[in-house]
């Protein structure tokens, strides 16, 4: 048995892959490629603009299966993060899912070993901010998206972007003052 | 060292925002994946979870998909579908489901009693508005269905809101929703306000560069379209043609809960309220 194990493993090893199953095989660690960069600032994004941990899960989960069921076209886009954010996002709105209420408060915060002081007013803050500077915030800074890409998602115009993202700076750098925290480093 | 905050740069400012955010992890495996997984049955390799559930999507997608309301879609709204109509609000409606809450029911049976006051029929498409003016503010529902072939209408996502803000009044003309709104045949973006009597045509121009007649019916305005352009400027109109007032999108962003005061309210000139 053993020795019909190994003949069969040998001829398995020596056979080479059909171009389909190299394509799907070369697919497939694009995509694991991919999702491994994308899925946890995505995450957060999702997080954020919805504030509820389930939305945020259930759409980053939604959005990758879209992408995953039509890499081939998605991997060739300029942008697939933008790609995969509109998709996350529309999913996350859909009138199904809105219907389960945003957390008013942001979630435990894990502990890390680099934490710092700041760590959860900014959460706190940044949570608490009106809804479409929670998404400007959550697109130019936890997505690193442009203030034109930012603007096409959310069907604004660049400079609207700007506004919303200067007045949520605002906001937060007055609300850390107001909690009495003077430095962002400090540990 | 008080104005320490003030002095980080905005970098520094968004970099402690990732520092913060960073402690939040996706989950590792998610309810959504573990349930698809069983009922797929197991497969192996990490990204495959998110295979099982792309399967899920394709599927559904190429067979259960009716045609898509999106195709058709015309700038000019036509005559609503009378099945849409008898049949738009049980669709948009979802059945209670075994998660939802008290809150959520006693929810969807307010939203129930929201009288229809347009159906927008666009194509194959058509949005619902159901809408009443309450003491508390503006109480809407909103949906996208399309009827199939068949004359089975299929509901495509919506939103709802109660005691909403609305506009300024300006002239004889109101906004108090701007919607982007995920659906089975994509993302839709529309707006509806409130009109007065007088006000015989509402026209919306978009960021795209190309118009929308909106639908007026039951003193309320509607206009939708496929995909995520916004609005730039929403004209009312009265008898003759006359404009009576605009709403200007003049850097204002409809969709903000809280935008600076009015940059964009355009009042209209006393000419063309005065037909002077």
């Amino acid at each position: 048995m053993e020795a019909m194990d190994r003949t069969l493993g040998a001829g398995m090893e020596s056979a080479a892959p059909t171009p389909a199953e190299a394509k799907l095989t070369a697919d497939q660690e694009s995509f694991s490629a991919f999702y491994a960069g994308a899925r946890e600032p995505l995450y957060r994004t999702l997080l954020v603009t919805t504030r509820s941990p389930e939305l945020a899960e259930d759409a980053v989960h939604e959005a990758f299966a879209r992408a995953f069921a039509d890499w081939e076209r998605v991997s060739a886009h300029p942008n697939p993060t933008a790609w995969l954010a509109r998709v996350a996002m529309n999913q996350a709105t859909s009138w199904w899912r809105r219907r389960r209420r945003e957390c008013p408060d942001p979630p435990d915060r894990p502990a890390r070993a680099d934490d710092r002081p700041v760590d959860a007013e900014l959460v706190r803050v940044v949570w608490e901010l009106p809804t479409r500077q929670r998404q400007v915030v959550a697109l130019r800074i936890l997505l690193d998206q442009s203030t034109d890409e930012t603007g096409r998602l959310l069907g604004i115009a660049p400079g609207t972007v700007t506004a919303h993202l200067h007045r949520a700076l605002g906001t937060l750098r007055s609300r850390l003052l107001e909690a009495g925290i003077e430095e962002l480093t400090n540990a | 060292m008080r104005d320490s905050v003030l002095r980080h740069s905005d970098d520094e400012l968004a970099d402690a925002i990732r520092h913060a955010y960073a402690a939040y992890a996706a989950p590792a495996s998610s309810t959504l994946g573990r349930r698809r997984l069983l009922r797929f049955g197991p497969i192996a390799a990490a990204p495959l979870a998110i295979g099982v559930v792309a399967a899920a999507v394709f599927v559904a997608g190429t067979v259960f998909a009716p045609p898509s309301a999106f195709g058709t879609w015309t700038a000019t709204p036509s005559s609503p579908n009378p099945a849409l109509v008898a049949s738009v609000r049980d669709g948009c409606l979802p059945p209670p489901g075994p998660d939802w809450t008290t809150e959520d029911r006693a929810n969807a049976a307010d939203l129930a009693t929201l009288p229809l006051v347009i159906l927008d029929q666009r194509g194959r498409g058509a949005v619902a508005l159901f809408a009443e003016r309450r003491a508390d503010g503006q109480a809407s529902l909103m949906c996208l269905s399309a009827a199939d072939d068949d004359g089975q209408v299929r509901a495509g996502g919506g939103g709802s809101s109660t005691g909403a803000r609305e506009t300024p009044a300006i002239g004889p003309l109101r906004l108090f929703t701007a919607q982007r709104n995920g659906s089975e045949w994509g993302t839709y973006t529309a707006y509806a306000g409130s009109v007065e009597p007088g006000v015989t045509q509402v026209t919306v121009e978009r960021n795209s560069g190309s118009g929308v007649i909106a639908s007026v019916a039951n003193g309320y305005f509607l206009a939708w379209w496929p995909g995520d352009a916004y609005a730039t400027s929403i004209i009312a109109y009265g008898a003759g043609g006359v404009a009576l007032a605009e709403i200007g999108n003049n850097g204002w962003d409809f969709l903000d809960e809280d935008p600076d005061p009015s940059p964009g309210f355009i009042t209209p000139e006393p000419s063309a309220t005065s037909g002077e």
